[in-house]
């Protein structure tokens, strides 16, 4: 379970969250919204620890994070994975290597026969063949390095995910795969998962629940049918598109 | 607005020195992987030769010119090889070297940390249980430091050899002559502050563009503040430090032979 209480974070002048507050459950789908460069990103690097409140509480798993060291992040790091807005891929290593790379600091006393079997498994998942293993960043498309990224998060089996627009620059098939991938995982494996999106037609079919971010608050917190049918003016705003894709015939029936 | 600068600039400084501070308590503790640095070596200290063997050379071709200007009107030529070598080595090398390091080794690895930065590799980094000091940083500033110490050794020699050489084939002074007074002019102290110099222009080179490059943020636009920060910092730093270190120098030398 996530909790953020009343967490206000400032950079510089600006207040980007002023007394958050909500709760995720275990398991579930949450989809965070709302304009660009509110701070949806700055709540998913508050919940793996990039980042430290000024104020409040950031509840994962039971414990408190605001006042924990690297170390003891690294035990919450281990069970909590993120997918960066960027692909973020070490140009330096191969891909194999950059999909080895969490599981070996994490767990160096795995045999490397295993790495591989893990890194060959998550590599299916995500539509990508074994001769990429081989290459170097550089060397993929943009979606291919995403999909890249998304395996090597993965591989270290998180139990909660958080995602960072992880469909911005893949195709439509990819983008179903990765959208199957976050509902299989949490049905499953009661994976919890955390996205930040602008993708409402996304959000609309597989988020259990949709944040809606105005102001460094929550001002729309429902199921995806709450949220298309919400009074909130910015709810609509962002809805009113997907809306007529998903729920249009049945509106005009 | 005089103030701002004033604080902005003590505010900097801190900031640096607390950075180099923890890389050290950081290779300290858990050491750093000696492969990764080796590797930094070659791609910051060995691609660099050629430049630096150019620059070395013209250094010191340019101070047997300048220099000789001044000892002809006296006659006293025979002492230019001494006297070039003393100036290079104690002064105008490592300064002139170490410019020219700032603007390639030192852009260079402010730009690729930056862009680490700002793509988010360092915070994968940190996701995925690794310190991103100790694996990414600490082997980049050991390499930048110890690659601009030898190139400026290098430079400093290959500067002996360029004074040498414009002596030889373009002021008469023949390559023996130009070597002849060498050990009597240059004292080893000279020597000592060439290599101190060299050591500490390295230093602040390597902390200066590992701090901006790590610290760099808000995209493209950000990179390109980190990378010109750098060269503005490195290249005021090794002219203050130039200061502090030849005064200091200065002051030893009197107190030994007065």
């Amino acid at each position: 379970m996530i909790e953020f209480k009343n967490v206000i974070k400032q950079f510089g002048e600006k207040q980007v969250l002023r007394g958050i507050s909500f709760t995720i459950n275990e398991g579930e789908i949450v989809f965070v919204i709302g304009k660009s460069g509110i701070g949806k990103s700055v709540i998913l690097k508050h919940i793996i620890g990039l980042m430290r409140p000024d104020s409040g509480e950031v509840w994962v798993e039971g414990q408190e994070l605001s006042h924990f060291s690297e170390r003891q992040l690294l035990a919450i790091r281990k069970r909590v994975g993120m997918v960066f807005q960027y692909p973020a891929l070490l140009d330096s290593l191969t891909i194999f290597d950059n999909i080895a790379f969490g599981i070996r600091a994490m767990t160096p006393e795995k045999a490397e026969g295993l790495v591989h079997q893990a890194v060959k498994e998550k590599l299916g998942l995500l539509n990508l063949h074994s001769d990429v293993l081989a290459r170097f960043p550089s060397e993929l498309s943009y979606g291919m390095q995403k999909r890249v990224s998304l395996a090597r998060t993965l591989v270290l089996n998180p139990s909660c995910l958080l995602f960072d627009e992880p469909t911005t620059g893949l195709d439509p098939v990819n983008t179903n795969t990765v959208n199957d991938l976050i509902l299989r995982l949490s049905r499953a494996l009661k994976v919890t998962s955390v996205v930040v999106s602008h993708d409402m037609h996304c959000a609309l079919q597989i988020a259990d629940r949709i944040l809606l971010l105005d102001q460094g608050v929550v001002v729309a917190d429902g199921t995806p049918a709450d949220m298309v049918y919400s009074e909130n003016q910015l709810a609509a705003q962002f809805m009113r598109e997907a809306k007529e894709k998903i729920y249009g015939n049945q509106d005009r029936r | 607005m005089a103030i701002k600068i004033v604080v902005d600039l003590v505010r900097e400084t801190g900031a640096t020195i607390l950075f180099l501070l923890v890389v050290i308590r950081t290779v300290a503790r858990h050491g750093v992987s000696m492969s990764q640095v080796v590797d930094q070596i070659y791609v910051i200290g060995f691609r660099s030769l050629p430049t630096t063997i150019m620059a070395g050379s013209f250094v010191g071709a340019i101070m047997a010119i300048q220099i000789n200007l001044q000892l002809r009107d006296f006659g006293a030529q025979a002492f230019l090889g001494g006297l070039a070598t003393s100036v290079t080595i104690r002064n105008v090398g490592p300064v002139l070297i170490a410019f020219m390091l700032s603007g390639k080794v030192g852009a260079y690895t402010s730009a690729e940390l930056g862009t680490m930065r700002v793509t988010e590799q360092i915070d994968a980094i940190r996701c995925l249980g690794t310190d991103p000091i100790q694996y990414i940083i600490a082997p980049r500033m050991i390499g930048v430091v110890v690659s601009s110490f030898l190139l400026l050794i290098i430079g400093l020699m290959v500067g002996i050899g360029g004074g040498m050489a414009v002596s030889e084939y373009h002021l008469g002074i023949s390559a023996q002559n130009y070597i002849q007074n060498i050990p009597r002019l240059v004292s080893w102290s000279s020597v000592a502050t060439g290599i101190v110099k060299s050591f500490v222009f390295g230093v602040l080179i390597g902390a200066i563009a590992c701090y901006k490059g790590y610290s760099a943020s808000e995209g493209a636009a950000g990179v390109g503040r980190c990378v010109k920060r750098t060269a503005v910092e490195t290249l005021v730093s090794i002219i203050v430090a130039d200061f502090a270190i030849s005064s200091v120098s200065a002051f030893w030398h009197e107190l030994a032979f007065s």
